[in-house]
């Protein structure tokens, strides 16, 4: 329940999530640079998780978000933007998804969010 | 047709009609009386044709239904060869006989401009030419009239075939189809009408009304003449009266033309009353031309470019192309254009009546014309106005978004890096320390940059629409805020800029200036109106010429025609109000 795919077009945020992230125990298995990408991606490593960046170059993090959900293996995902939650309201009422501004990225905040799916045992585990 | 040879037909007409009188008389008829009720519609017919086709042809010089209406003339006339004492004129005097009748159908398919137009037209004059051909050769082939002394010289040279019964069956079946040709005939003529504009069907209503009646007497006799019906004589004598009365029919459509010169009296009198040509004139022509379609396009000035057409409010506007169904005509002032009249093609017809309507008109089209060059350079003004509005919104935007992807991205991979940092110098807790602060430091930086970015443009705006943005503006406020209601409509980017400003300056002031402890927001449209209300329970006395935000904001929402005010009585409150436009 700890693999995980991180999906943003800056480098410089992959690379530093991928550290945090690893840090607090989880294994990045993939990371796409856009939505077309990602969704391939998600396809072919089944992750637990999608770290998703809201605007990508190619599509809208919250359409990359119906798509991913759209077929199984249908992993979790948390948003994420350098913008904060206010900026994008509107659309995470309408979608439930959870959302973390980029600044307050850790693994723990990560778990949190994915609630019983992040325990071994969980609900949908 | 140039007037000069029209003067000569004209002279040949009347030597036709003269003759036409006097044929039964010159050529001595000694085969049978004469029949003076026939003889005198069918002279009354020939003469009525020409006469009207030639004044046709005079009024309209661009038409040639005048010279069809000419040849239907002839055409009768050319019956009256048969008159002459001799075989063979008889013969082609009565294989002319019903030769009138295609080139009516054809005044009638073609009226008023003398030209066949559509497909489905020459269609129609085709078939009547060629039925008319068919069927009079068929007959005339199998004629073989008997006549008793004195007159058994006269026989048909062109019946060679058959014998007389068969030309008796084939004038019963022929007969038939005939009446079949008119009615496709009239059929053609009553769908134009049905298909015309007022104006159009005004011209066309003649032909609606006499051609109905001379069908209907014209199957009658078609019929009774082969033998379908009895009482043909009696059906001859009073049928050929409304077939000799119908180009009077014509007449009444050219005789219409003075009818309108009345209506152009009127114009001169209803203009002189209203007040303010401009916004009239359209109604005023529309009235008096029978053409609700009409409108007036005004030639202006070069404002910014070349001269162009505008509509009587100012704005921009095309003449149409030709062929798009609609007529032109210009309105010129020292040989140059200043207006012209958009209208229904109909009135075309009628030159004489659009001319004297412009001649009236004149003043009040260049007053009107004043107004619209002047409506058009305010337009001019506004939409410049407004694409300032926009392009300053085009560029915060732009300035937002390289924020957020610049120095916001660069910053937080610095903050990244920090509490990395931090998190490795646990053995250094003086390092830990400063890089702790560093790294709130840095999160109170990026913190306010958002802020930054946020006030130039909020992208929730961009996003979500109007009522989202509004919605996170008043949590923000730093006054207690609610929003009563906000539509979940999206609308054009101005539009939802401008009402967004509107709610958070006015939220800014209430928390600033007005000291107030609630403020309640409520967006709402009502027809094409957006209706912006914000109260607040502050000290009022609120300024708009003092500076305020709230000038920049008069000008946002006057850039997109819209209205807004203030209402801020010392100790009382503030009520801040702004109506946009927000039509599609």
């Amino acid at each position: 329940m700890n693999r995980i795919v991180i999906v943003d077009d800056h480098a410089g945020f992959r690379a530093w999530a991928r550290a945090v992230l690893a840090a607090d125990g989880f294994s990045i298995v993939g990371e796409a640079v856009d939505g077309a990408s990602a969704v391939g991606e998600v396809r072919a490593v089944q992750p637990d998780v999608v770290l998703l960046d809201v605007q990508l170059p190619d599509a809208d993090g919250f359409d990359v978000a119906d798509m991913l959900l759209a077929a199984p293996p249908r992993p979790a995902i948390i948003l994420t933007s350098s913008r904060d939650a206010a900026a994008y309201e509107a659309d995470l009422a309408r979608t439930g998804l959870p959302f973390v501004a980029k600044e307050d990225l850790s693994g723990s905040a990560v778990r949190m969010l994915m609630g019983g799916r992040a325990c071994p045992g969980g609900p949908l585990s | 047709m140039s007037r000069r040879s029209l003067i000569l037909i004209g002279l040949a007409g009347l030597a036709i009609v003269i003759l036409s009188v006097a044929a039964p008389y010159l050529t001595v008829h000694d085969y049978g009386p004469v029949d003076i009720p026939v003889d005198l519609t069918g002279n009354l017919a020939t003469a009525s044709f020409l006469a009207v086709g030639w004044v046709a042809a005079w009024r309209r010089p661009q038409s040639r239904i005048g010279l069809l209406m000419m040849a239907v003339g002839l055409a009768w006339f050319a019956i009256r060869v048969s008159w002459i004492p001799d075989a063979l004129a008889f013969s082609v005097g009565s294989a002319l006989t019903d030769i009138w009748m295609p080139v009516l159908a054809h005044v009638y398919v073609s009226f008023p401009s003398g030209r066949l137009r559509q497909r489905r037209d020459r269609l129609v004059v085709a078939l009547a030419y060629g039925w008319a051909l068919a069927a009079q050769l068929a007959y005339t082939l199998t004629w073989h009239p008997v006549f008793s002394r004195p007159y058994a010289w006269i026989h048909n040279v062109f019946g060679v075939l058959g014998t007389q019964h068969i030309n008796d069956e084939i004038a019963r079946v022929t007969s038939v189809a005939t009446v079949a040709v008119v009615a496709v005939v009239l059929g053609t003529v009553i769908s134009h009408w049905r298909r015309a504009t007022p104006p159009g069907r005004r011209v066309l209503a003649p032909l609606v009304w006499s051609g109905v009646p001379t069908a209907a007497w014209f199957a009658a006799q078609q019929l009774s003449g082969a033998g379908w019906l009895g009482g043909a004589t009696m059906l001859n004598a009073v049928g050929l009266a409304p077939a000799a009365a119908l180009p009077f029919g014509f007449l009444i459509g050219l005789l219409r033309t003075r009818l309108g010169r009345q209506a152009v009296g009127d114009l001169v009198v209803e203009l002189g009353r209203r007040a303010a040509p401009a916004e009239h004139l359209d109604a005023a022509l529309a009235q008096v031309l029978g053409d609700p379609t009409i409108r007036v396009l005004y030639r202006v000035g070069p404002a910014s470019g070349g001269t162009r057409y505008v509509d009587a409010s100012g704005q921009a506007a095309q003449l149409p192309q030709a062929g798009s169904g609609q007529g032109v005509t210009t309105v010129d002032q020292e040989g140059e254009p200043v207006a012209a009249l958009v209208h229904d093609p109909a009135l075309t017809d009628e030159p004489e009546l659009l001319e004297a309507t412009v001649a009236a008109a004149r003043l009040a089209i260049d007053n009107a014309r004043l107004q619209a060059e002047v409506r058009a350079q305010l337009e001019e003004v506004r939409a410049s106005r407004a694409r300032i509005v926009r392009a300053g919104d085009v560029e915060r935007q732009r300035i937002e978004r390289n924020l957020h992807d610049g120095a916001q991205q660069r910053l937080l991979a610095l903050s990244f890096a920090l509490r990395m940092a931090e998190s490795r110098a646990d053995g250094d807790a003086e390092l830990k320390a400063a890089l702790g602060d560093a790294a709130n430091e840095l999160k109170d930086a990026l913190s306010e940059l958002r802020e930054l970015a946020q006030g130039l443009h909020p992208a929730v705006l961009t996003r979500s629409g109007l009522a989202a943005a509004v919605g996170a503006a008043v949590r923000r406020a730093s006054v207690p805020a609610e929003l009563a209601e906000a539509p979940e409509e999206r609308y054009l980017p101005d539009v939802e800029a401008a009402a967004y400003y509107v709610v958070s300056e006015a939220l800014a002031n209430a928390g600033k200036h007005a000291s107030a402890t609630v403020a309640r927001v409520s967006i709402r449209q009502s027809g094409d109106v957006l209706r912006i209300e914000v109260v607040d329970d502050g000290v009022g006395g609120a300024d708009t010429a003092a500076g305020s935000g709230l000038i920049g904001l008069a000008d946002r929402v006057a850039a997109l025609g819209g209205t807004i005010s203030v209402v801020s009585p010392a100790g009382a409150g503030t009520v801040v109000t702004a109506e946009l436009p927000c039509g599609a």
